[in-house]
């Protein structure tokens, strides 16, 4: 019944709308929480951390609303006339928020800017490479760039594990743990979205576009918000042990 | 990454003013497309603007940020 009242009122395409409408809520809900929990800090690395996760949640509130009021959708006619519908917002949204996301984890590591740059920039190489194989008119080209990106994806999440997480060995036991934490949100969700394209309506279709739209709402809401909720919930950034990392010397003194 | 001691105890409302106008650059490119197209552009030239607006707002954003309570140089 759900799905023929939101076909009549023409909710998306296929009645995904309903999934781009509790997207909206829920990152705006998220940028909220956010914005109340962070009201009266004053310290200034933990605005940092409050002011990147505020923003992650908003721009994606933004994309959300843009893709439900169909800014954010285009058709893409393939070379064997079959016409797929792409929300090309998302790929604008992640450009944006995956950024922060790994700022933000990069950061509460104690990172170097040299190696935060280096992330941030193979992940905008992912998303552009992601964004190719969406709008790629030839299937083989698609597969070919999702490849591409896959493997951007999987260099990533290397270098979050090894090179982040060796930044983070240094730290209190406290930024370990919550470092592990959000290491483990990326690795998870993360992995799963190529595998929500190549199953959806811009891979093999196994899923259209009402399931596929639910799954990439979930994961978005479990990548930004549910990070964003672990992060500025933990002793790492609000109690004694905050981020970044005190120099060797002020460890030993400790 | 700097030491506690180099963090300046007053805001940079420069950097908070570039924050504010960077993440408003991001949101307007996430609704640009159809003002830009119907200036005669086809999609895709019309979307690598927007992904080029969007850039620009998250560079902007990035640097903002970093530069919020503290300067910082890449090392």
């Amino acid at each position: 019944m759900v799905q023929s009242l939101l076909q009549v009122s023409s909710l998306g395409v296929e009645g995904e709308g309903i999934w781009l409408a509790l997207g909206t809520v829920g990152m705006l809900l998220g940028m909220v929480y956010f914005m109340a929990k962070g009201w009266d800090v004053q310290d200034p690395e933990q605005e940092e951390f409050f002011v990147i996760t505020i923003l992650i949640a908003g721009i994606a509130a933004a994309s959300y609303l843009s893709m439900f009021f169909g800014f954010g959708l285009t058709e893409v006619e393939l070379v064997n006339g079959q016409v797929l519908d792409i929300y090309w917002a998302r790929y604008a949204d992640w450009l944006f928020t995956t950024p922060l996301l790994l700022l933000d984890i990069g950061l509460l590591a104690g990172a170097s800017n040299r190696d935060m740059a280096t992330l941030v920039g193979i992940d905008a190489f992912m998303i552009v490479t992601g964004l190719a194989a969406a709008l790629m008119k030839i299937p083989v080209a698609r597969y070919a760039f999702w490849t591409i990106s896959t493997i951007a994806m999987l260099f990533v999440l290397y270098y979050l594990v090894v090179v982040v997480g060796e930044a983070a060995s240094d730290a209190g036991a406290d930024t370990q743990s919550t470092f592990s934490t959000l290491r483990n949100i990326i690795l998870v969700s993360w992995a799963i979205y190529p595998v929500a394209w190549l199953v959806g309506t811009e891979g093999f279709g196994l899923v259209g576009l009402f399931g596929e739209t639910l799954i990439f709402m979930v994961l978005d809401l479990f990548a930004k918000i549910g990070f964003g909720f672990i992060l500025l919930r933990s002793r790492a950034i609000m109690g004694g042990d905050s981020a970044p990392t005190p120099s060797a010397e002020e460890a030993t003194a400790d | 990454m700097s030491e506690a001691g180099d963090v300046p105890k007053s805001l940079n409302y420069q950097s908070l003013g570039g924050l504010v106008v960077s993440a408003a650059v991001a949101v307007f490119g996430l609704f640009a497309l159809p003002l830009i197209q119907s200036f005669g552009l086809e999609f895709r030239p019309a979307f690598w603007i927007v992904l080029a607006i969007e850039g620009v707002g998250l560079t902007g954003v990035i640097l903002s940020v970093l530069t919020l309570h503290r300067e910082r140089t890449l090392e």
